[in-house]
C-alpha cells in the first residue's frame, strides 16, 4: 500500500506503532519529504507513544501476598510428638518417683577405660575396642545424681555390640536400620551437635569448663561439620550414621582426656 | 497455579496493573481498589488460571471493573483542565516530561476502550492480538481503536501547539 492524501495519517500511525517494514518506512519517509506541510502532522504522531512513570507503584502489595509455610514431613512431626511425649513421661517419672537410697555424683575416677579389645569396626575401617562401649554405658549412668541402685542394670549390657548399644540409648531414636528414611542434610547436622553437647556434659560435666588444652572435645565440635558431610554422605543419610559417628569419636576423645591426666 | 506463583504475580505485575488502571481513571483509591479486587479474583481462581495465563487475566478483570465503575460514575468525563487538578489534588504532576504530561492529560478525553487498547500497548508491549484478548474485540478492531486513540492524541497535541503559538 502507498502513502497518499487519503491514507497518511493512517500509514504515520502504521510508522510509529512499528507495523511497517523497513522498505515502507522509507517509502512514507519519502512522502513526508514530499509534502513538507505534513511534517508537523508526522511528527506529532510519532509523539503519541505513552510513557508509565515508574514513579507510580502499588503500595499495597504485603496486603495481597500470602503467607508461604513450610510443610514438615509427616514422619519428622511423629518423630516429634513422639519425643515430646517420652520427654514428659520421663520428667514424670522422675518426679513423681519416692527418693530411695543415697544420690551418688558421678565421679571421673569411676570412668576408667577398660583395657582395649577390638570388637568391631566402624565406617571408617577403624577397630572399635571395648573401652568405647564402656564410655557408651557410662554415658547412660552419668548424667545427672543418681540412685544407686540404677546403675546396677546398665553393665549388663555392656557386652553389646556398638551399633546395636546405641540404638539402645536413643530414647525417640531412629528405626532400624534398614526402615530408615534418607534426612536433609541441615537435620543431621543439628541432630549431632544436640547429641555431640548432651553425651560431653553426661560424661564429664566439668570438661567444657576445662582450659582448652585438656579439652579434647573442642575438636570434636571444630570438625563435625566437615566430617559430618563425609558421614553423611557414607551412611545413606540416616540418624543411625550420625549417631554411630558421634559415639566412635566422643569415646576417642574421652580416651584422650583420661590420658592426660 | 500455586501460592509462591501467586506472590510472585503480585512482586511483578501489580505495578503495571495498578499504572493501567489509574491511568484510564484517575483516581488513586479506586484504582487501588481494582487491583485488590482484581487480584482477589486471580486468587480465587488460581486452580484454573496457568502462571502464564495470570497477567492477562490480570488486564482483562481489571479493565472489565473499570468499564464498570466509569459507566456507574462518569471518570472519564474530565476536561483537561480538571484532570490537571486532579493530578495536582493527588500530590503533585507525576514526573512527565512536557509532552508525556499533556498526552496522559489527552488520554482521560479518549473513550476508555480506545484508552485502554493504548495503555495495553505502551505500557505492557501488548501485540494486537493481545490486546485483542484482554479487551474482549477483534485484532482488525483494536487496530481500529488504537488509530482512533492515536489521531485523537495528535490533534490533542496540535491544539496544544496552537495554544502555545496563539499565546506567544
Amino acid at each position: 500500500m502507498k502513502t497518499n492524501l487519503e491514507n497518511y495519517e493512517e500509514r504515520f500511525v502504521d510508522y510509529m506503532e512499528g507495523q511497517l517494514d523497513a522498505t515502507e518506512m522509507q517509502e512514507v519517509e519519502a512522502f513526508v519529504a514530499q509534502h513538507p506541510e505534513l511534517e508537523e502532522d508526522f511528527k506529532l504522531s510519532c509523539s503519541t507513544k505513552l510513557v508509565p512513570d515508574t514513579n507510580v507503584v502499588f503500595a499495597k502489595k504485603e496486603s495481597l501476598m500470602k503467607p508461604v509455610t513450610k510443610v514438615r514431613p509427616l514422619w519428622v512431626r511423629i518423630v516429634a510428638a513422639a519425643a515430646c511425649v517420652a520427654l514428659l513421661i520421663g520428667v514424670g517419672i522422675r518426679f513423681l518417683k519416692p527418693h530411695q537410697g543415697l544420690v551418688q555424683q558421678p565421679l571421673l575416677a569411676e570412668l576408667a577405660p577398660i583395657k582395649a579389645q577390638p570388637i568391631g569396626v566402624d565406617p571408617d575401617g577403624q577397630v572399635l575396642r571395648k573401652s568405647q562401649v564402656k564410655a557408651v554405658t557410662l554415658r547412660k549412668a552419668a548424667p545427672q545424681p543418681k540412685v544407686l541402685e540404677e546403675a546396677a542394670p546398665i553393665e549388663m549390657i555392656a557386652d553389646v555390640e556398638p551399633l546395636e548399644m546405641i540404638a539402645a540409648i536413643v530414647p525417640t531414636g531412629p528405626k532400624p536400620l534398614e526402615t530408615q528414611e534418607a534426612l536433609a542434610y541441615d537435620d543431621i547436622e543439628i541432630k549431632m551437635f544436640v547429641e555431640l553437647g548432651e553425651r560431653l556434659t553426661a560424661i564429664d560435666p566439668i570438661a567444657l569448663q576445662e582450659p582448652i588444652a585438656l579439652r579434647p572435645w573442642d575438636g570434636l565440635f571444630d570438625n563435625v561439620q566437615e566430617t559430618t558431610k563425609t558421614l553423611y554422605k557414607r551412611t545413606a543419610k540416616t540418624v543411625m550414621g550420625a549417631y554411630y559417628w558421634v559415639d566412635y569419636h566422643l569415646n576417642e576423645a574421652k580416651d584422650q582426656l583420661m590420658a592426660s591426666r | 497455579m500455586t501460592k509462591d506463583e501467586y506472590n510472585k504475580c503480585v512482586q511483578h505485575f501489580s505495578d503495571g496493573l495498578f499504572r493501567f488502571v489509574l491511568s484510564n481513571i484517575r483516581n488513586r483509591e479506586l484504582a487501588e481498589d481494582i487491583v485488590q479486587e482484581s487480584f482477589v479474583k486471580v486468587w480465587e481462581r488460581r486452580n484454573d488460571i496457568p502462571m502464564e495465563k495470570a497477567k492477562p487475566y490480570l488486564f482483562t478483570t481489571a479493565y472489565h471493573t473499570l468499564v464498570d465503575q466509569t459507566r456507574r460514575k462518569e471518570y472519564t468525563a474530565f476536561v483537561s483542565e480538571e484532570a490537571v487538578s486532579f493530578i495536582n489534588a493527588q500530590g503533585g504532576s507525576p514526573h512527565y516530561p512536557d509532552v508525556q504530561e499533556v498526552l496522559h492529560q489527552a488520554l482521560a478525553t479518549l473513550p476508555e476502550v480506545q484508552a485502554s487498547a493504548i495503555l495495553l500497548r505502551d505500557y505492557e508491549g501488548y501485540s494486537y492480538e493481545e490486546i485483542g484478548h484482554i479487551l474482549n474485540l477483534s485484532e482488525s478492531q483494536v487496530k481500529v481503536y488504537i488509530f482512533r486513540g492515536r489521531t485523537a492524541l495528535k490533534n490533542y497535541l496540535k491544539s496544544m501547539d496552537n495554544l502555545i503559538d496563539i499565546e506567544s
